[in-house]
C-alpha cells in the first residue's frame, strides 16, 4: 500500500515536472487518453528504471493479458504460452533501463513477446498440433487452462461449442504456417495493431509487412479450405 | 489485361484500401469479369473475418504473481551474486591473510630449523671427527677411569648423541655438536679426557698404548658394551663418508696400538697420525696451517681437554710430505700412525696429545 502511494505520488510529480496538462484536462479527448495512457506506462517505466521492482508489476498486470493472446496464437499451446510471456516480461525487466522512449512501450513489450514466441515455436515446433493425444489427457492447459466443459443441449451452447471448434480449426491452420506469416496475422487480423505498431515491433519495413501480410492471408486462407472446404 | 495471379496478390490491399484510385478501378474491372477472383476476395474477406472473431483467451491466474516471484527472485539471486563478490572483501580476506602469514612463518621456521641438517647433507662430517673422542691408547670402550676422570666428556658425548643421530650426513666441520658426536662413550674413538689423560710423554715408546687396552678391557663398565652393537648400528645407518668409528673391543688390541677403524671408514681411505706436542693448541694451528698449504680442503680443528684433533681432506700424494713438515712440528707418534693411499684424496686425522701428562693414562711405554 505505501508502494503504491509513492508511485502515485511519483508519477504525479513527474506528470506536473514535465509541464504536460493535468490528468483531468488530458482524459477529454481520445489524443489525451492516448497521451495519459502512455504517460502512465511511461511513469511505471521510469520508476522500473529507477530500481522499483512494484512498479513494473502495474504493467505486468495492464500487458500480460494482451501478451498471452499474442503467444497464445503464435505457439498454439496454453503452457507454451504462460511460458512465453514469463519470458518475455523477465526479458523485458532486465533490459528495460534500454528503453528510450522511441516508441510506446507497449510496443517495445509485444516486440519481446513475438521475439520469444517465435523462438518458441522454432525449438518446439507445432506440439500442440503434432503430438498426438489421448482421451485420458489432461485438457490443454492443465487444471487452469482453459475450461472444457461438457456440451449443452442448450441451441446457445451449441454455438459457442461450434465457434469454439471452428476457432480451434483456424488456430490450426495457423500454426501451420511458417512462423513470419503467423506472426503477422496474428498481429494485424487478430490483434488489429496498426502497420506502424507492427513495424516497430518486427522492425521491418512498411512494405514488407504489407507484402508479407496478403501472402500471409492467401495462405492461411488456402489452408482453411483445406480444412473447412467451402469458406 | 490483368492475370488472376496478379490480382490475387492485391486482393489483400485492397481489402485495406491501400490502393490507388487507378490500381483500384483496374481491380474492379478485373472483379467484375472473373468470378475466380471475386470468389478469392470473397474467401479472403472470410478469412479475415475470422481472425477477427478469434476470441481473446484469459491468462492463467498466478501469471503475475509468477513473474513478479521470478523478478524477485532475480534480484535476490543478483544481490547474492554481488554479495558473494563482495563478502571476501569484507571477511574472507583478512581470514586468508592470516592462513597465509602463519603458513609463511611455518615455513620460515621449518627451513631455519632443517637448514644445518641440509648443510650436513651436502657436507659429511669427516670421520676423525668420531674417532677422536676414542681413547688413544686403542681402546674400544671407555675404561671407568675415564668415565670417572671425564664425566664432562662422557656426559657431553651421550648428551649430544640425540642430535647427532638426527644428522643423516653430519659432515660440516664446525658444527658444534661435532665436539659431542654419539659414538664418544662407546666408540673405539677416544674421548677427549682419555686422549688427555693417556697422552704419552714424547720419550715414551708408542707400544705401551697396547697396555691399556688390556686394562680397559678389564675395567670396561658394562654400560658401553650394552650400547656398543647399537651406536654401531647406528653408525652403519649413516654410512657418512669418512666417518670412522671404532670397531668393538674385539679389534681393541689390533696392532700397533691404532684403534680400528670401522669398515665404512676404512673404505673411505681415512689416515691418521698421532703427534706428540707441549702445546697441542699452538702445534694445532701449525698443523692447520700445514694442511692448508698441502692444498688440504675442510680444515678443521677439534679440541678434547688438552689434546687437540686436526682433520681434512688431502691428496694422498702428499701425505709424505705432510709428515715431513709434521715432524718439524711436532713429534710424530708412530704407533698410532695410519697413513692410507687407496684413494686420491683421503680424509686425515691428524691428533695432537699433550706430551707432559705423566699419569697413568698415557699412552703406555712398550
Amino acid at each position: 500500500m505505501e508502494t503504491i502511494t509513492i508511485i502515485w505520488r511519483s508519477m504525479a510529480h513527474l506528470i506536473f515536472r514535465e509541464g504536460t496538462k493535468s490528468p483531468l484536462r488530458l482524459s477529454h479527448t481520445e489524443e489525451a487518453r492516448r497521451l495519459e495512457n502512455r504517460d502512465e506506462d511511461s511513469q511505471y517505466v521510469a520508476l522500473c528504471q529507477g530500481g522499483e521492482p512494484a512498479a513494473f508489476e502495474v504493467l505486468v498486470r495492464r500487458h500480460q493479458k494482451r501478451m498471452f493472446n499474442i503467444a497464445y496464437r503464435m505457439t498454439g499451446d496454453y503452457e507454451d504460452a504462460a511460458d512465453v510471456v514469463q519470458e518475455a516480461f523477465l526479458s523485458a525487466y532486465r533490459t528495460i533501463r534500454q528503453f528510450r522512449g522511441e516508441a510506446k512501450f507497449s510496443t517495445w513489450l509485444y516486440g519481446i513477446v513475438v521475439n520469444h514466441a517465435k523462438n518458441r515455436v522454432r525449438h518446439t515446433g507445432n506440439k500442440a498440433y503434432h503430438e498426438p493425444m489421448s482421451l485420458d489427457d489432461p485438457p490443454p492447459g492443465g487444471k487452469d487452462g482453459p475450461a472444457m466443459d461438457p456440451p449443452s443441449r442448450d441451441s446457445s451452447a451449441i454455438d459457442l461449442l461450434m465457434q469454439k471448434e471452428t476457432q480451434e480449426k483456424v488456430q490450426g491452420c495457423i500454426n501451420k504456417l511458417e512462423k513470419e506469416h503467423r506472426e503477422i496475422l496474428v498481429l494485424r487480423d487478430i490483434q488489429g495493431f496498426s502497420y506502424e505498431e507492427i513495424t516497430q515491433m518486427l522492425g521491418i519495413p512498411d512494405g514488407t509487412v504489407k507484402s508479407r501480410l496478403s501472402r500471409a492471408r492467401c495462405a492461411l486462407k488456402d489452408s482453411l479450405k483445406k480444412v473447412f472446404g467451402d469458406l | 489485361m490483368t492475370r488472376c495471379g496478379d490480382i490475387e496478390q492485391r486482393l489483400s490491399a485492397y481489402l485495406e484500401d491501400f490502393l490507388d484510385e487507378k490500381e483500384k478501378k483496374a481491380l474492379e474491372e478485373h472483379l467484375s469479369a472473373c468470378p475466380l477472383c471475386r470468389h478469392t476476395l470473397e474467401d479472403l474477406r472470410k478469412t479475415k473475418k475470422m481472425l477477427a472473431g478469434m476470441d481473446e483467451v484469459d491468462p492463467p491466474p498466478w501469471l503475475t504473481e509468477k513473474i513478479m516471484a521470478q523478478i524477485h527472485d532475480g534480484r535476490a539471486q543478483k544481490e547474492g551474486f554481488f554479495r558473494r563478490l563482495f563478502f571476501p572483501l569484507h571477511i574472507k580476506i583478512p581470514v586468508q591473510a592470516l592462513a597465509t602469514v602463519f603458513v609463511v612463518a611455518l615455513s620460515v621456521y621449518l627451513y631455519r630449523s632443517t637448514l644445518p641438517e641440509m648443510a650436513n647433507m651436502e657436507h659429511p662430517v669427516p670421520a676423525p671427527q668420531v674417532a677422536g673422542t676414542q681413547s688413544p691408547s686403542g681402546t674400544d670402550k671407555p675404561t671407568a677411569d675415564d668415565i670417572g676422570k671425564s664425566p664432562a666428556g662422557a656426559r657431553e658425548g651421550s648428551g649430544m648423541g640425540g642430535a647427532a643421530r638426527k644428522k643423516a650426513m653430519p659432515r660440516q666441520e664446525t658444527t658444534p655438536a661435532r665436539s659431542g658426536l654419539p659414538y664418544a662413550d662407546k666408540a673405539a674413538g677416544p674421548s677427549p679426557a682419555s686422549i688427555h689423560e693417556s697422552a704419552p710423554q714424547p720419550q715414551q715408546s708408542p707400544p705401551e698404548k697396547t697396555i691399556a687396552p688390556e686394562r680397559h678391557a678389564n675395567d670396561a663398565p658394562s654400560l658401553s658394551k650394552a650400547e656398543l652393537p647399537e651406536s654401531l648400528d647406528k653408525a652403519r645407518k649413516f654410512k657418512t663418508r669418512g666417518m670412522a668409528v671404532g670397531e668393538g673391543t674385539s679389534k681393541a688390541g689390533s696392532p700397533g696400538g691404532m684403534p680400528p677403524l670401522r669398515s665404512g671408514a676404512q673404505e673411505d681411505a681415512q689416515s691418521r697420525i698421532t703427534v706428540l706436542s707441549a702445546n697441542p693448541s699452538e702445534t694445532a694451528r701449525k698443523v692447520r696451517a700445514i694442511l692448508r698449504s698441502l692444498g688440504g680442503s675442510g680444515v678443521d680443528e677439534k679440541k678434547s681437554g688438552q689434546a687437540s684433533i686436526v682433520s681434512g681432506w688431502i691428496d694422498t700424494t702428499v701425505l709424505s710430505e705432510l709428515k715431513i713438515r709434521l715432524k718439524e712440528v711436532a713429534v710424530i707418534d708412530e704407533g698410532n700412525t695410519v697413513l692410507t693411499t687407496d684413494s686420491k684424496s683421503a680424509l686425515i686425522e691428524i691428533v695432537i696429545k699433550k706430551t707432559e701428562d705423566g699419569d697413568d693414562s698415557k699412552p703406555a711405554q712398550k
